[in-house]
């Protein structure tokens, strides 16, 4: 049936290569797709979503949405045909079977129509399932030399990526705190340090390790690439008046208005694990300012940490408000606001 | 800031007038070995050990409070070689206050107003309140000073005012420096451990030395002080765990 499908996609694919060269006139359609998760478990429902669009942003409804997700080997796991709905979106369910091994899976989508240009986009997501618990085994407990601390340089701007400025040092004001908790000695280094980091992209160079970085987008390359590739289940985000931290369908779970920062008595803060395309865990941590970057150290080491069990999302937003005025991070003036996968 | 390097305003002036208030000896509390911070902190039970950091300033705090006479507003690097200590304990959660805070800290002198608690303060006595205050009145085991003769950097005695370790001025640099840590008993009860470099990285090194090599073997480490360098070997200017001296290069109760 599978492979059936398969001669199906590609009798597809080539149709569209023919239909693109012959109906350069037609207008062009946009399809995205999204994960309910970051990363599953074998045998969990994965929800694959999406919208199909035109280029205006308006919905297009009835298209053909052709569905495939390949295994970390390539090897297709699942086909599915289904159409957006008339407000563009689709939607399509699976059980990943029992057997699914670790790694990165792929979901490919294809939208076409006629008389419309095809469009086409993918998503990934991981196995086994990560949460903020999976890093007491993959970071904090890690063997000696399996976890990479990477600080956001202060200095060398000729190594930051475009769009990354330099770090202040109050970016590094929790990196120590999430050291301490470590069982053992890890490796530690800068975001502009061509041993650690692909200073082209952003990238880790290392694979099957852990990684925890803190500091925002605009000062870390190692951010900057998560968020960027949409690698990373939150991204941020912001326009004249407010501060974003939003999914990667662009929902967004915290937000924080300009004014509220200026003063520096508020911020919100998240703290966040995923996978990496190199297998890599990774933990990311940043408030809007320093603050919020320190508190998200200080609340995970102090409130989280001892009960970790608990915290089985992948991600969570936290909010800080300075109640006492004195402007330091009290643990009783942080409140989660938002969490999920 | 964390030492002294980069104190704001004039470094000179700061580094006189500390070297003024120092030359007033007094008698040094109880030294204690370095290895009591497994038990005194490490170990603590929750809200027990007193983590006291150095305030950053009203650009970096929102808030502007008052600091004792000769005692400028440190940088948030103190705060990262603070957070290795107390990602190491094991009882959270820890108090952990700023050197501004009226409830802990006597404010006219930097004195503590606590008793009987296991302080950590990381930052040098530029930045410092408290640490400025157990300097100041010889209660440490070691104290800064600043000989502008010898154009030294010397960390000396508060027993006798004798140096442990000096080094020229000039030798302390982006890619040098010296970090010390001490452990004493001051005379309110208080286990105290007092850490920072002369420069920002020399603090940071020293929290880093803290967690992964003084950490581990805790138990050896019997002397109430230990002084190290930091020498940046790979030219990145981060202080890795390698480039930190092996050994200490002085060390005494």
């Amino acid at each position: 049936m599978i492979g059936l499908r398969l001669l199906a996609i590609v009798v597809v694919v080539l149709i569209w290569g023919t239909l693109t060269a012959d109906v350069s006139g037609y207008p062009q359609l946009m399809v995205s797709i999204f994960t309910n998760s970051m990363s599953y478990n074998p045998g969990e429902s994965v929800t694959l979503y999406g919208y199909v669009k035109d280029t205006a942003g308006t919905p297009v409804p009835y298209a053909t949405v052709s569905i495939q997700v390949n295994d970390p080997i390539g090897s297709p796991l699942h086909i599915m045909y289904v159409n957006s709905y008339t407000d563009g979106g689709y939607s399509d369910t699976f059980n990943l079977p029992m057997s699914a091994g670790n790694g990165m899976y792929t979901a490919y989508v294809t939208a076409y129509a006629y008389q419309w240009n095809p469009s086409n986009s993918l998503a990934r997501f991981s196995v086994p399932r990560i949460t903020l618990y999976s890093l007491q085994s993959r970071t904090f407990g890690a063997a000696p030399n399996r976890v990479y601390f990477i600080y956001p340089d202060y200095g060398h701007a000729q190594y930051k990526l475009p769009g990354v400025g330099l770090a202040a040092l109050s970016d590094w004001s929790a990196m120590g705190i999430l050291y301490g908790m470590c069982s053992n000695i890890q490796n530690d280094g800068l975001d502009t340090n061509g041993i650690l980091v692909d200073l082209s992209s952003g990238s880790p160079v290392f694979s099957e390790k852990s990684v925890v970085v803190m500091g925002g987008r605009g000062v870390h390359n190692v951010v900057y690439y998560y968020e960027d590739r949409k690698l990373a289940p939150l991204y941020f985000s912001c326009d004249a008046a407010t501060y974003y931290l939003k999914k990667r369908d662009g929902s967004t779970v915290g937000s924080i208005s300009i004014s509220e920062l200026t003063d520096l008595h508020r911020d919100i803060f998240v703290l966040e694990a995923f996978t990496d395309l190199k297998g890599n865990a990774v933990l990311i941590a940043y408030g809007i300012t320093w603050k919020g970057t320190f508190a998200a150290g200080l609340y995970l080491k102090s409130v989280i940490a001892p009960s970790l069990a608990s915290y089985s999302h992948a991600w969570y937003v936290f909010r800080w408000d300075d109640l006492n005025g004195d402007g330091m991070i009290d643990l009783s003036e942080i409140t989660q606001i938002a969490n999920g996968d | 800031m964390s030492g002294l390097i980069k104190a704001s305003g004039s470094l000179l002036a700061i580094l006189m007038i500390i070297t003024m208030q120092l030359q007033t000896g007094r008698v040094a509390a109880a030294p204690i070995g370095l290895l009591s911070l497994d038990s005194a902190v490490i170990r603590a039970s929750g809200n027990v050990a007193l983590f006291i950091l150095a305030d950053p300033g009203p650009v970096n705090l929102g808030v502007t409070n008052p600091r004792p006479p000769s005692v400028a507003y440190a940088a948030l690097s103190d705060w990262t070689a603070t957070g290795f200590v107390y990602g190491m304990c094991l009882y959270m959660p820890q108090v952990m206050v700023l050197d501004s805070s009226a409830s802990y800290v006597d404010q006219s002198d930097g004195r503590l107003k606590v008793n009987q608690r296991p302080v950590i303060a990381f930052g040098g006595p530029a930045v410092h309140a408290v640490v400025n205050y157990y300097e100041k009145a010889r209660l440490a085991p070691l104290y800064f000073y600043y000989d502008q003769v010898a154009g030294q950097y010397q960390f000396r005695r508060s027993s006798d005012g004798t140096v442990a370790y000096s080094l020229l001025s000039s030798q302390v640099t982006e890619n040098y420096d010296v970090l010390m840590v001490e452990a004493f008993t001051d005379n309110s009860g208080n286990t105290v451990f007092i850490s920072y470099g002369i420069g920002f990285k020399g603090t940071y090194a020293m929290g880093k030395l803290l967690k992964s090599r003084i950490g581990p073997n805790i138990s050896a480490y019997t002397y109430s002080w230990y002084i190290y360098t930091w020498k940046d070997l790979n030219g990145d200017s981060f202080p890795d765990l390698n480039e930190i001296s092996t050994d200490p290069v002085a060390y005494g109760s």
